[in-house]
């Protein structure tokens, strides 16, 4: 009879000690915990390039809440949730806050900028160009942020450098303003 | 080990809470999404003829990939490539019509692929091509999505095998069923 007690309760821990390392997994994916905000770590230490070849480091958007958003021209999504990032940078781009786009396109510069300046995403009635920064990404910068699975992938950053959120595939954009508000009245 | 495997299991679940140090962007995972077969239609393959070389490719399930004749100049086709040795020469390639789907990401349908689809090469074995085995080297280059995400641009490997007789030998015709007129 022990035995078996033994057995089931080695059974009982294994199920626990699993639950317990899938469900921190997912709040840390989803960058959210009950009632709070999430603090999954310090935002990387990267250095960027931008559309004119300036070094852009993401140590200098301190102070601000930023959503570092990894896209590329020949990704659908990336390119169907461009409109919400207008919208959101239009909406709090005076509140120290920014968008940051990183392009991951391999051709670099001679793609992304002219995609970029071209007006061709329709916020609020109007067609419009992208009207955040744009970096160029590398897989270094990719590894530095921990990997990205696939585009588009978004890390929201608090003011103080700790990354908040994150979102594989597009976000949902009420869900992201609601945390920007928060982020930026905190 | 008496609790040997308790310590396993949770070795196992440690593993779930580090995060994962996948390859930069996932170019791993982008290139499991696809894996292909090859055929030839001729064995051997006699000096002077033409034959067709089958690239089968199988799509992961949930994945697409952009068909070869995409509908937006910013996406990347599906394309097999050939580098071929000395004595062999690419006389055509065929790719199936792309399937019109629209995705919940894009107001507009794009044209994919899913499942399983066929690449067919019509490649020419000069008079002077090597006699035995012999290894073409392709490449297929192709870009995958699903609902939610896409994963980067990735060229695979797909080698055909093969053995070159001499001109005028007997040869049999392979895989009727994918090479049928």
């Amino acid at each position: 009879m022990s035995k078996r007690k033994n057995r089931w309760l080695k059974v009982a821990l294994v199920l626990s000690l699993l639950s317990i390392a899938v469900g921190c997994d997912r709040n840390a994916s989803n960058g959210s915990t009950s009632g709070g905000i999430a603090d999954l770590g310090p935002a990387p230490a990267v250095s960027f390039r931008n559309l004119d070849g300036q070094t852009v480091n993401l140590a200098q958007y301190h102070g601000k809440v930023v959503l570092v958003n990894f896209w590329a021209t020949w990704c659908e999504p990336c390119k169907a949730e461009i409109p919400d990032l207008i919208q959101i940078q239009k909406k709090y781009g005076n509140r120290n806050f920014t968008v940051l786009g990183v392009a991951m396109d391999q051709e670099g510069k001679s793609v992304v900028a002219p995609f970029a300046a071209k007006p061709q995403f329709v916020v609020a009635g109007q067609t419009v160009a992208m009207d955040y920064p744009i970096v160029l990404g590398t897989d270094q910068i990719a590894t530095q942020f921990g990997g990205i699975i696939g585009l588009p992938t978004s890390y929201v950053i608090s003011k103080n450098g700790q990354v908040v959120k994150r979102v594989i595939g597009m976000i949902d954009p009420q869900e992201i303003d609601r945390l920007i508000q928060q982020l930026l009245s905190s | 080990m008496k609790n040997g495997w308790i310590v396993a299991a949770v070795m196992a679940a440690a593993t779930l809470l580090v995060p994962a140090a996948g390859a930069q962007m996932d170019s791993n995972t982008a290139r499991t999404v696809v894996s292909t077969q090859v055929y030839v239609s001729l064995e051997p393959v006699p000096r002077g003829r033409t034959f067709d070389v089958a690239v089968i490719a199988h799509i992961k399930p949930t994945f697409h990939i952009n068909a070869h004749k995409v509908l937006d100049q910013f996406l990347i086709p599906t394309k097999l490539e050939g580098h071929f040795p000395a004595g062999f020469r690419l006389a055509s390639t065929g790719y199936p019509p792309g399937e019109l789907r629209k995705f919940s990401f894009s107001p507009k349908k794009l044209a994919v692929y899913t499942g399983q689809m066929i690449v067919r090469m019509k490649i020419k074995a000069a008079s002077g091509a090597p006699l035995g085995p012999s290894d073409l080297p392709l490449s297929l280059h192709y870009q995958a999505c699903n609902d939610t995400y896409c994963l980067p641009p990735v060229t695979v490997p797909v080698s055909v095998h093969l053995t070159v007789a001499r001109a005028g030998s007997a040869a049999k015709a392979a895989h009727p069923e994918i090479f049928r007129r």
